[in-house]
């Protein structure tokens, strides 16, 4: 029933995300030509092929898969708690899988050696589902935009407390780990696992493509809505599950990603106007893909140290001024 | 089977229930405008919701065409009851096109686009919702729940928030449908507006001692003393 269509903008932000990604795979302490990245992403031989296969293409996947879930976790939390100030960081839920990783990484050695990665990420991911249900019961209950934020954030204080605890009691190298895991990076893992992080993104947002009017319904009201036939009980489900899941398993990828989830779905609706989640959808998609491709390469250039600038540090300072644009323009009623 | 709403020994309320001191057993029946009066506190609110099966009665129970409300999933209820909330969405970005548009799954656009005729706003097709005015959008709503072509509206306080011009149209708009052959269920404070109203086929008066019928044809002066009459609300009342 909509005659402008998201397709147009779609295109020039999955343009713009290749772009990102091939100058990603171009350029770095090697540059590589056109040509050259080309044979190895055919061919994985030589020393092009190294760099791209194990370097630069696990890192563009891995960018581009926690970018996009990232985006679409805060885009269903901002439209579930009908919040615009909602997202995976915010709420806690990002917290909530750190003090799994923590327990896995820094609390190894009270329950018998490392867990490994399974462990790691089985553990990231319980804590995240552990922190969305708390939300998701108090949000339930008590309604309120402030209300909500502030819990998220008093929650993340607290596990972030108990977090220090534990450090403060770890071994030298596990601790060293965490530290390095908690300024974020998409520079860790292998291609399969970014590949993984990308399908599961594409998936997510397949799912919430079969979700739309659903979600579209539910901006009119929890009470509109389950008179239209939407009740809140499977939506809950819904939007634990698949925003859960996916904050869980990306922070134990790539560390606690700041502000990505919150500002992504905010861009969107700055440059796009339509609010159907037809749109949105897609559009949040790309766009955090976008988004991390774009804080990636302020992390690999040039001029910052040799280890690269910490991810969540660019992050910030892309995220924050984005916050405080919505807090300033828009007025909403508790 | 026993066709429109049979409320039988109903407690609507929260916990143990509102300090009703007799449960609620009623009829409603039929198309033309149902009315529920009552000052704030008595649970009308909580009455039309749980009516609308939007929330689970304390104790007693709904039935709607002799089928207790509480068993029908929400899709079945939604197409036999529409329901009109108090407050117009503030915080959706969607247009009243768009808005319209989610009324059913198979809903066409020139129906839509005709119900807006009937509201008297063929041009707000591309406006957001959330930025029309509390009587634009709440006619908007109306229109989104006769869309979606349940027999039955429920209304609660549509018109609270409104002006009085909005509160003519809306009534005006609410009397039309119920020409037309829909039954509304309304609560509401406007008694003047339901005063010489040939739509309106029942009356009650809700208080602490339940549903009391009151006459349709009496004057706004009538029912403004059986309001008076009513025992006053009780403290502890958490909905209004």
């Amino acid at each position: 029933m909509n005659s402008k269509s998201w397709v147009p903008s779609g295109a020039v932000l999955l343009v713009g995300v290749l772009l990102l990604g091939l100058s990603h795979l171009l350029w770095g302490s090697v540059d590589l030509t056109p040509g050259q990245v080309f044979k190895a992403l055919t061919a994985d031989q030589g020393l092009e092929g190294t760099i791209v296969h194990s370097v630069r293409l696990p890192r563009v996947l891995m960018a581009m898969g926690a970018g996009g879930g990232l985006a679409l976790s805060g885009l269903l939390m901002q439209t579930f708690f009908r919040n615009p100030l909602a997202g995976p960081s915010v709420l806690g839920v990002t917290s909530g899988a750190s003090m799994g990783v923590a327990l896995a990484v820094l609390g190894g050695h009270w329950i018998g050696g490392a867990l490994g990665f399974s462990g790691v990420v089985a553990a990231a991911v319980l804590g995240s589902f552990a922190v969305l249900a708390v939300v998701l019961a108090v949000a339930a209950r008590h309604g309120g935009v402030v209300k909500l934020l502030v819990f998220g954030l008093m929650l993340s204080y607290a596990v972030g407390a108990l977090v220090t605890v534990m450090q403060a009691s770890a071994r030298q190298a596990a601790l060293q780990e965490f530290v390095f895991w908690g300024m974020g990076t998409f520079g860790n893992g292998s291609a399969q696992a970014g590949s993984g992080l990308l399908l599961g993104a594409v998936l997510l947002a397949g799912l919430a493509t079969g979700q739309t009017r659903s979600l579209d319904i539910w901006t009119l009201g929890p009470r509109t809505a389950e008179s239209m036939g939407v009740a809140a009980r499977p939506l809950r489900w819904f939007i634990l599950g698949t925003t859960g899941l996916f904050t869980g398993v990306a922070t134990a990828l790539c560390g606690p990603i700041a502000f990505l989830g919150l500002a992504a779905p905010h861009v969107v609706r700055l440059f796009h106007a339509q609010r159907s989640h037809k749109s949105l959808v897609p559009l949040t998609l790309l766009t955090g893909s976008f988004l991390a491709l774009a804080a990636d390469l302020a992390v690999r250039a040039p001029w910052s140290d040799a280890g690269g600038w910490p991810l969540n540090a660019v992050l910030s300072l892309m995220g924050a001024p984005m916050v405080l644009h919505v807090l300033l323009k828009r007025t909403w009623r508790d | 089977m026993e066709k429109g709403f049979v409320l039988s020994n109903l407690v609507p309320g929260y916990g143990k229930g509102q300090g009703l001191t007799s449960p609620v057993n009623a009829v409603f029946a039929g198309p033309g405008i149902h009315a529920i009066i009552g000052r704030n506190g008595q649970g009308k609110s909580t009455l039309i919701r749980t009516m609308a099966g939007l929330q689970a009665p304390v104790a007693g129970q709904v039935l709607l065409d002799g089928l207790p409300i509480v068993r029908m999933t929400a899709a079945d209820r939604a197409g036999r009851i529409a329901f009109v909330d108090s407050t117009p969405p503030r915080g959706s970005g969607l247009t009243v096109g768009e808005v319209l548009g989610l009324a059913r799954p198979d809903v066409t656009a020139g129906e839509c686009r005709a119900w807006l005729e009937r509201i008297g706003a063929p041009d707000w097709w591309s406006a957001r919702i959330a930025e029309l005015s509390d009587g634009q959008a709440q006619r908007v709503m109306v229109a989104r729940a006769a869309l979606q072509g349940a027999p039955w509206l429920v209304l609660d306080e549509p018109t609270a928030f409104l002006d009085v011009p909005a509160r003519e149209d809306l009534m005006a708009l609410l009397g039309e449908m119920a020409e037309a052959g829909l039954a509304l269920l309304l609560a509401t404070h406007d008694l003047h507006l339901l005063q010489n109203n040939s739509q309106v086929k029942s009356l009650h008066l809700m208080n602490r001692s339940g549903l009391q019928p009151l006459p349709t044809a009496a004057s706004v002066k009538d029912w403004e003393n059986a309001l008076r009459n009513a025992p006053p609300p009780q403290n502890n009342s958490q909905v209004k």
